[in-house]
């Protein structure tokens, strides 16, 4: 028996150390040597040639992975009986801790270790006990993920501990490995294959124990090491969450924490062997984060650790700015086309227009990234150019090329978006999630994001505004400015008339600043013709239930370089709300909404409010009532402030016959504290509660 | 001199398109041609100069390919020369982003059933938003029985044609994350160098060798929501062979042909000047009203069956471990519904659903002992696991495979690949229950309505009985939410009272989905529901009854208060009843094209009791509404009773689609509707 089990073991496709490996179209991979490429064939050692249109491609640094055996599970040994009891005691004396939660992470463990080399190693260990069926996916599986001639990754234990005492352990035959496939047009980032396994018999009440190990054999830059741990989950508490980093002895190690409650813990444990030296965090008992709406990123909330082998950002300044100097060397095509571009603008502002429009209308928005270069060095610009297709980056880098040749120095830097984890600068690190450009404009510091479509000089998307960005060219550290309210704003002036009977017409115009013009256009392009008027019949009937669109305007959908407008005209056969003989009058899209203030919805809050952009919206209207409608109550005038934000509002009777109505909500800032946030929620539920108001007439000509 | 000038830019178009690439240990991509390479160094050509890389410094190296098929002047094909020398105009098509001037599907039967479908798409790039989703294309297949490849792919822009390269071609799993069932492969392409103005032509196939367990069957659709020229489908078999197909939804103007070339039968569908769809609320799944043909090859459901059933009854290993869970679970019970009921919990919520269809993976379930093992199943093994286990328990159930709602039913087309779901099916007290445990929040006798009324093929059990069968299609009061709400009105106008919700069917299944919640999370969307009826509203208490037990109905409660509720205006107090907002949004067009469709029947039922303030009276109240059309109803009334307010409404939807003919006598319903709720309640002191 034992013997049989023994020759059953397979072994599967296991690359031999350092032998390369030869991809075919056929989707064949052979492990072999390559003698010679010539511009017909591929020859390899002890094989015979290959036609070289039947590669695909050759695989130098073919390390990928170690020999595997491909087993049965294991029956469960004494100590893993032994964890899994220990597990269940740690897990039923925390649960009674924390009712109600989705899950309980046990332990959560990582260990870094650089090498002399520059080579490294991560070790990942999860104790996680399940407690609702909608973790079973989420908890129940391993995926890891490589890079493929740089990383490898094992599944060293996952072991699942079942409620009624049974062990159930890795089953290696059940490990897929995988080229992953992103969904969508726009990405095409290859170069990666992952390792998955789904934990056979998972069930609520489980526990499992698992770990993993990823090995950077080959790091593009050996002088690169960026360690970095969470400690906090978001089903459930944690009960250990530790993470050690160990460096070669002599080698820099740099660290900064964050949002750490106790100062004692935020400091490593150093410990030193012969040759290296430890830095180790440990956090117990971590209650779980409780989401809130429009909360911070994770990153920004949970204690966090982010380390680096050099303390400042010279070593990414020298190695991106290399890469992006060489790339926005504009080709003398290139740089006629710019020319020609621009030859009929007269002012800088102008050139960078130009160029601003049309890198975003002309390069369409793909990600095609194969590997550090692409991903982090974008494109040479020419080549964007040609393809008429690239990433932020690319884009990034084409604008620079271009305005180089109109003279306009510009640089492009990183960002974190806003909607992602603010970047910790005390830190060196390459996790940013946006590339833009940073111009000097007719004298003036002016932030571009080519990558949309549809934002007007020098106007940017929402997600960029007040971020920290990691300026290449010019080794610095800037702020991406929020923009005043009225910079960011919306601004709607209706006109009402108002029949004897009841019927009114509505005439209104709507127009942006800042990022909401872009936004806005970028919807209004986006759809058919028949679908934006049906956007105008929708919203006349969001006003009234019988009201009929009678003409619409969308003005500028598809030219960048204009403003963009909206304006339509609706009547409504009988609008005012009958009570008697009084007239109950609603003005359009007066009323803050309960949906668009969900933010404000939770009693109290721990984490701040995190708003995409600062907000300005400006209404004005002008009511022209018959002469039968007789003013009982109109919204009186008011005038709410926060540290935050301002709210103003009021009805007046400029004339017999004629009614103005005006409001006006700014919000500057983007982040409300959560210390303010009582203040805040009250200021909004006032403004909110008067935005119900009504205007009340009496019918002198009702029966 | 003007064909100089096109065979110089494709050149250079060439030259760019066709670089390898060279990666560098240190991360560096180098775009060039590989020359040679030799045991110690790599030759590139980069940008017209010879570059020598030491091979120690080198990652890998892609040879990139040119999608060109073989074609050496694009130009002269007769589809894009007619293009380029008259292209339509923006203002031809208002609506669209491009035109597809020929969509060419061919589908080649071989004699031994194998068959090859081949799609080419030339296309006209009309307006900026036409740009990426004409050049953006993908494809799934099954790399173990089906071959698939890009013939070519290539834009004309101002007369310059840029070819397809692997550069932005890739191919992967969709399905990471759900190992056991990691099967098919996405394969997506984008043509580089469009345009407005771009012509784009590409062309690929996929070759699938005949498994009676996937067999031949296709769906090919005619319009989109960009408009065609051009839409054609043409299958060819052999002489003899039963190609038996069905037309959807096919315009009458349609141009059919059917006719014999050598030993070959050839069938042509052609429809010109498609026009595009546009958006419109509730509509129905696509395949549902585009116009399509379905094609199989000819058989019957009766062999169908007799086909499946030994392959499927093969995978039916009944485990010692599925006996005694299904004896542990059916211990106890009285009843074969208690039983039943039991076992589907159990499987619902225990095997993890895995969202990879049938067509993606296969359409024989696994061994039903390797289901219960994993803990995991997709829309065809969970049901079959739960047979497994209502068998062991010594029930007597029926497998079928089940249609969706998601597309139409081709009843001469009998063909496994129809299907995308399962069930069981239970005799129980004189009823047929279908059940099919995907989630673990439908109840086992509310069936998930995706399958409610679905047609099915009954594949083990119910011998006698005839292969296809029609889902049990519960009625309206089956999907019903009862409220009852009671309230106190202050004298300043603040309310308070308690919100109590009795659902059942897909109400009562996303009402469950908080069971997945933790206490904290729960508690937070409990102030949330009230701050949305609200925006001072504050959430006195909550409870949510037997949340994860799904042997039992939810009861749903909830209390809360609001301060300064109710306006005044002078003398008069005004409010409406709280959450009471019917919208007229989704009835704005004054057209439609497209029936209106729903996926399960519907009944909304509630009764309003608001205790007034002393001192006020009722001075108006909105009249009493009483409306219904097109298999939809609605009534609802005031009642002034002893200083309270008493409010009733029931709304049903007893129609599932509403036909584009009535589509104006339910926008008038919705109207009343939506005005009914936006009248006023108003006190007087």
């Amino acid at each position: 028996m034992r013997l049989a089990a023994t020759l059953s073991i397979l072994i599967f496709l296991a690359p031999v150390s350092g032998a390369e490996t030869i991809k075919l179209r056929s989707g064949e991979e052979i492990p072999g040597k390559v003698l010679s490429i010539d511009a017909a064939s591929v020859t390899l050692e002890n094989a015979p040639a290959l036609e070289r249109a039947a590669v695909s491609e050759i695989q130098f640094a073919a390390e990928a992975a170690k020999a595997t055996a491909k087993t049965k599970a294991a029956e469960p040994s004494p100590e893993q009986k032994k964890a899994a009891a220990d597990a269940f005691a740690l897990a039923n004396e925390t649960a009674a801790k924390y009712p109600g939660m989705n899950g309980i992470v046990l332990l959560d463990h990582g260990e870094y270790v650089l090498k002399p080399d520059g080579t490294y190693t991560y070790r990942n260990h999860q104790v996680r006990q399940i407690l609702k069926e909608s973790l079973k996916q989420a908890w129940g599986q391993i995926i890891v993920c490589a890079e493929e001639g740089r990383e490898r990754v094992k599944i060293l234990k996952a072991d699942v501990y079942s409620p009624d005492g049974s062990v159930t352990a890795l089953n290696a035959s059940l490990i897929k490995i995988s080229k992953p496939q992103s969904g969508g047009g726009d990405f095409f980032v290859s170069g990666h294959i992952c390792t998955q396994y789904g934990m056979p018999n998972v069930q609520v009440g489980s526990i499992v124990d698992y770990e993993t190990e990823s090995e950077t054999y080959n790091p593009f830059r050996k002088d690169f090491f960026f360690p970095g741990w969470g400690f906090q989950d978001s089903e459930g508490p944690v009960r250990v969450s530790e993470v050690s980093v160990t460096v070669p002895d002599g080698t820099e190690f740099h660290y900064a924490v964050r949002n750490f409650q106790d100062p004692k813990t935020a400091e490593p444990a150093v410990s030193r062997s012969t040759d290296a030296v430890t830095y180790y965090w440990k956090l117990e008992n971590v209650p779980p984060i409780v989401g809130e709406p429009a909360m911070p990123s994770y990153e920004d909330v949970a204690p966090f650790m982010r380390g680096a082998v050099f303390k400042d950002w010279d070593r990414i300044f020298d190695w991106a700015g290399a890469m992006h100097k060489e790339r926005t060397k504009a080709s003398p095509e290139l740089e006629k086309f710019t020319l020609d571009l621009i030859k009929d603008a007269k002012t800088e502002e102008e050139k960078a227009a130009k160029i601003y429009h049309y890198v975003q209308k002309e390069i369409r928005y793909i990600a095609v990234k194969v590997g550090v270069a692409s991903g982090w060095g974008g494109y040479d610009a020419n080549l964007t150019w040609k393809r008429r297709y690239g990433c932020c980056i690319d884009k990034a880098l084409l604008l620079t090329a271009m305005f180089n040749v109109a003279g306009i120095k510009s640089s492009p830097v990183f960002i974190n978006t806003n909607n992602m984890q603010e970047i910790d600068f005390r830190i060196p690190q390459v996790y940013f999630d946006h590339a833009i450009t940073l111009a000097e404009v007719a004298g003036k510091k002016t932030f571009l994001d080519s990558t949309g479509y549809d934002y007007r000089f020098p106007q940017i998307a929402s997600f960029d505004y007040g971020v920290k960005a990691l300026n290449i060219f010019g080794k610095t550290i800037e702020e991406v400015p929020v923009p005043e309210p009225k910079e960011n704003g919306s601004f709607y002036d209706y006109k009402l008339e108002v029949s004897p009977g009841g019927a009114v017409t509505v005439a209104e115009t709507m127009r942006y600043s800042g990022s909401r013009e872009g936004g806005l256009r970028g919807y209004y392009r986006s759809i058919k013709k028949e679908e934006q008027k049906r956007a105008f019949q929708s919203f006349a009937k969001s006003v009234a239930p019988s009201a009929q669109l009678v003409s619409y305007e969308v003005n500028n959908a598809e030219n960048i370089e204009e403003p963009f407008t909206l304006a339509l005209k609706y009547s409504i056969a009988d609008y005012p709300q009958k009570a008697g003989n009084i007239r109950i009058f609603k003005l359009p899209d007066f009323e803050i909404a309960a949906g668009r203030i969900g933010e404000i919805s939770q009693d109290r809050r721990v984490y701040p409010i995190e708003y995409d952009a600062s907000m300005g919206r400006y209404y004005s209207y002008e009511i022209t009532v018959p002469a039968n409608y007789e003013a009982v109550s109109l919204p009186e005038k008011i005038s709410l402030s926060s540290p935050y934000a301002s709210y103003s509002a009021g009805c007046r009777t400029a004339k017999k016959g004629r009614v103005l109505c005006e409001a006006s909500w700014e919000r500057p800032k983007r982040i409300i504290a959560a210390a303010d946030y009582a203040a805040y929620k009250e200021f909004i539920e006032k403004a909110a509660s008067y935005s119900k108001k009504q205007l009340f007439f009496k019918d002198t000509a009702a029966k | 001199m003007k064909k100089m000038i096109i065979f110089l830019l494709c050149a250079f178009s060439a030259s760019w398109a066709s670089a390898d690439l060279l990666h560098l240990n240190k991360g560096d991509e180098i775009n060039g041609t590989i020359l040679k390479l030799d045991a110690k160094t790599v030759v590139m050509n980069v940008a017209g100069a010879e570059k020598t890389f030491s091979r120690k410094d080198v990652l890998k190296l892609q040879f990139v390919k040119e999608y060109t098929g073989g074609r050496a002047e694009p130009l002269k094909e007769a589809v894009v020369a007619q293009l380029l020398s008259a292209p339509p105009t923006p203002e031809d098509y208002p609506n669209d982003g491009y035109l597809t001037v020929l969509r060419d599907v061919l589908i080649d039967i071989k004699p031994d059933k194998s068959y090859t479908v081949t799609r080419r798409a030339v296309r006209y790039v009309l307006r900026e938003r036409g740009k990426s989703p004409s050049s953006y294309l993908s494809y799934n297949y099954l790399p173990d029985i089906q071959k698939a490849d890009i013939d070519y792919a290539y834009s004309v822009t101002d007369s310059s044609v840029t070819y397809l390269t692997d550069i932005s071609v890739m191919e992967g799993s969709p399905y990471l994350g759900y190992p056991s069932y990691d099967r098919v492969k996405l394969a997506k392409f984008a043509i580089p160098n469009v345009q407005i103005g771009s012509v784009l032509d590409s062309q690929y196939h996929y070759t699938t060798v005949y498994r009676s367990t996937y067999p031949f069957f296709e769906t090919v659709a005619f319009r989109f929501f960009e408009p065609g020229k051009i839409c054609r489908l043409t299958v060819t078999a052999p002489n003899g062979f039963t190609l038996a197909y069905k037309e959807f939804n096919m315009p009458k103007d349609r141009i059919f042909s059917l006719e014999k070339r050598g030993d070959r039968t050839v069938y042509s569908w052609t429809l010109h000047d498609v026009p595009s769809y546009k958006d419109e609320p509730n509509t129905p799944p696509f395949m549902r009203y585009a116009p399509h043909v379905a094609l199989s090859l000819g058989d019957s459901w009766e062999s169908l069956r007799r086909e499946f059933e030994p392959l499927v009854r093969a995978r039916l290993n009944i485990t010692p471990a599925i006996s005694a869970r299904a004896a542990e679970l059916a211990a106890g019970k009285a009843s074969a519904a208690e039983k039943a009921e039991a076992i589907y919990n159990w499987v619902a919520a225990e095997i993890k659903y895995q969202p990879v269809g049938m067509d993606e993976y296969s359409y024989l379930p696994k061994d039903s002992g390797e289901i219960f093992d994993a803990r995991t199943g997709n829309a065809l093994d969970k049901p079959f696991l739960l047979y497994a286990m209502l068998t062991a328990a010594g029930l007597e159930p029926e497998f079928a495979y089940a249609q969706s709602k998601y597309s139409l039913f081709a009843d001469n087309l009998p063909n496994i690949r129809q299907f995308d779901y399962a069930e069981c099916l239970l005799e129980l007290d004189g009823r047929t229950l279908a059940l099919a445990p995907l989630d673990d929040r439908h109840r086992y006798n509310e069936l998930i309505s995706i399958l409610q009324g679905a047609p099915a093929l009954r594949v083990l059990g119910g011998p006698g009985k005839p292969a296809l069968l029609t889902n049990p299609d519960p009625p309206a009061d089956d999907q019903a939410t009862l409220e009852t709400e009671d309230y106190v009105l202050g004298r300043e106008g603040g309310l308070s009272g308690e919100i109590t919700l009795r659902v059942s069917g897909e109400e009562q299944a996303s009402m469950r989905g908080y069971k997945n919640y933790k206490k904290e999370d729960l508690d937070k969307a409990m102030e949330s529901y009230v701050h949305s009826l609200h925006p001072q509203a504050r959430l006195k208490d909550y409870k949510i009854e037997n949340l994860p037990d799904l042997s039992k109905d939810l009861l749903f409660r909830v209390s809360y208060g609001v301060k300064g509720y109710a306006m005044t205006a002078g003398r008069y107090m005004i409010l409406k009843l709280p959450g009471l907002e019917y919208s007229a949004g989704n009835v704005s067009q004054t057209e439609r094209e497209l029936p209106m469709f729903w996926y399960s029947r519907s009944r909304t039922s509630g009764t309003v009791t608001v205790k007034l303030p002393r001192g006020f009276r009722l001075y108006h109240v909105p009249q009493d509404l009483k409306a219904s059309a097109a298999g939809q109803s609605f009534s609802a009334s005031y009642k002034a009773g002893k200083g309270e307010l008493v409010f009733t409404q029931e709304l049903r939807r007893d129609r599932l689609q509403i036909e584009p003919a009535d589509y104006l006598k339910y926008k008038s319903f919705k109207e009343s509707l939506a005005q009914f709720t936006e009248n006023w309640i108003v006190l007087e002191k």
